[in-house]
């Protein structure tokens, strides 16, 4: 009788790490989707810092061309970049938005794709110089996340020109 | 009482040290694993019903100058398969191959992400050149996601962009 009790429990055990396993794998799908928005947020012209804080240290990232191996510089690049388009163009801003984003899950690694769409909005003088309102960059993107720690981070980016 | 106790210290620090042993064994086998599939990868260019049994059915493939993203891995591969036999009977005797540089690996549980720079190279015969084709490479910057899908490693995702 007693064996029989043990053996219900251990069902019962069983069934409710069943479930906590499937919430933790919700919970992680709406983590790395709050990621993702928060990349794509922080994809403007401004400094890149916060953006950073969502990538691992030595996350690769592919673009033009060109493998980068070192965040640091990578994001450093990006944000001297950013800079120059704000001299150059005081008051223009960017703002991204992405679309059909797939997400894939993997134990405790994603992967995702999605359309990247960065919009620039010119400033009033520049358009009336002639220049256009808003200019507007399309990319495929692939990315890897790994938790760490807890945290989910992107370890790897994949862009690619499209349209 | 004290040897009871020793004892199960004992049987505690073998389980400990034996996890650690399973654990990095099992790290280093799952890094060969995910470098014999990255090479497979590679050796099968030329023969693409071969290199479709290394992904999962799901597989992603985002590829192009402007970039696509394919879903549907079945009918993907089935349009590569047909430029390819397409090519050999273009020129049954000219070669086609890959060759692979810089990669970079990462083994992330059950997931892995590599980056390499491949060269798709093809080199006509004699008659290929008279019928006017030529040497050429084309050169690629390419990240493979591989996934453990029951016990086997797949590749789940591959983004190809130019270099």
């Amino acid at each position: 009788m007693k064996k029989l009790k043990n053996i219900r429990f251990y069902h019962l055990i069983v069934m409710l790490s069943l479930f906590i396993t499937s919430g933790a794998s919700a919970d992680d799908m709406s983590d790395v989707q709050n990621l993702i928005n928060k990349y794509v947020g922080s994809q403007t012209l401004e400094n890149m810092k916060t953006q950073a804080e969502l990538m691992a240290n030595d996350r690769t990232y592919i673009v033009n061309g060109t493998r980068y191996s070192n965040n640091e510089i990578s994001m450093a690049l990006q944000t001297a970049n950013n800079a120059v388009i704000r001299k150059a163009s005081p008051g223009i801003k960017r703002i991204s938005t992405a679309e059909d984003v797939h997400m894939r899950l993997n134990g405790d690694t994603a992967i995702v794709s999605f359309y990247l769409i960065m919009n620039d909005i010119n400033n009033a003088a520049n358009v009336k110089a002639g220049q256009a309102a808003m200019t507007t960059n399309y990319a495929t993107v692939s990315m890897a996340l790994f938790k760490i720690d807890g945290d989910w981070k992107i370890v790897h980016t994949h862009f690619s020109p499209t349209k | 009482m004290i040897k009871k106790l020793k004892n199960r210290n004992l049987y505690k620090l073998i389980a400990v040290i034996g996890l650690f042993v399973i654990s990095s064994i099992s790290h280093a086998d799952d890094m060969d694993d995910v470098k014999a599939l990255l090479d497979a990868y590679i050796e099968t260019e030329s023969d693409l019903s071969a290199q479709a049994q290394l992904m999962s059915a799901d597989r992603i493939f985002i590829v192009g100058s402007p970039a696509m993203r394919m879903t549907d891995n079945a009918t993907n591969m089935m349009g590569q398969s047909h430029v390819d036999k397409r090519n050999q009977q273009l020129d049954s005797k000219g070669i086609y191959y890959a060759t692979r540089e810089d990669q970079i690996v990462r083994v992330y549980g059950d997931a892995a992400v590599a980056s390499f720079r491949r060269n798709l190279n093809w080199r006509p015969s004699a008659q290929g050149v008279r019928n006017g084709q030529s040497d050429s490479t084309n050169r690629q910057l390419v990240t493979v996601v591989m996934a453990k899908v029951d016990g086997d490693w797949k590749i789940v995702h591959t983004h190809i962009s130019p270099a």
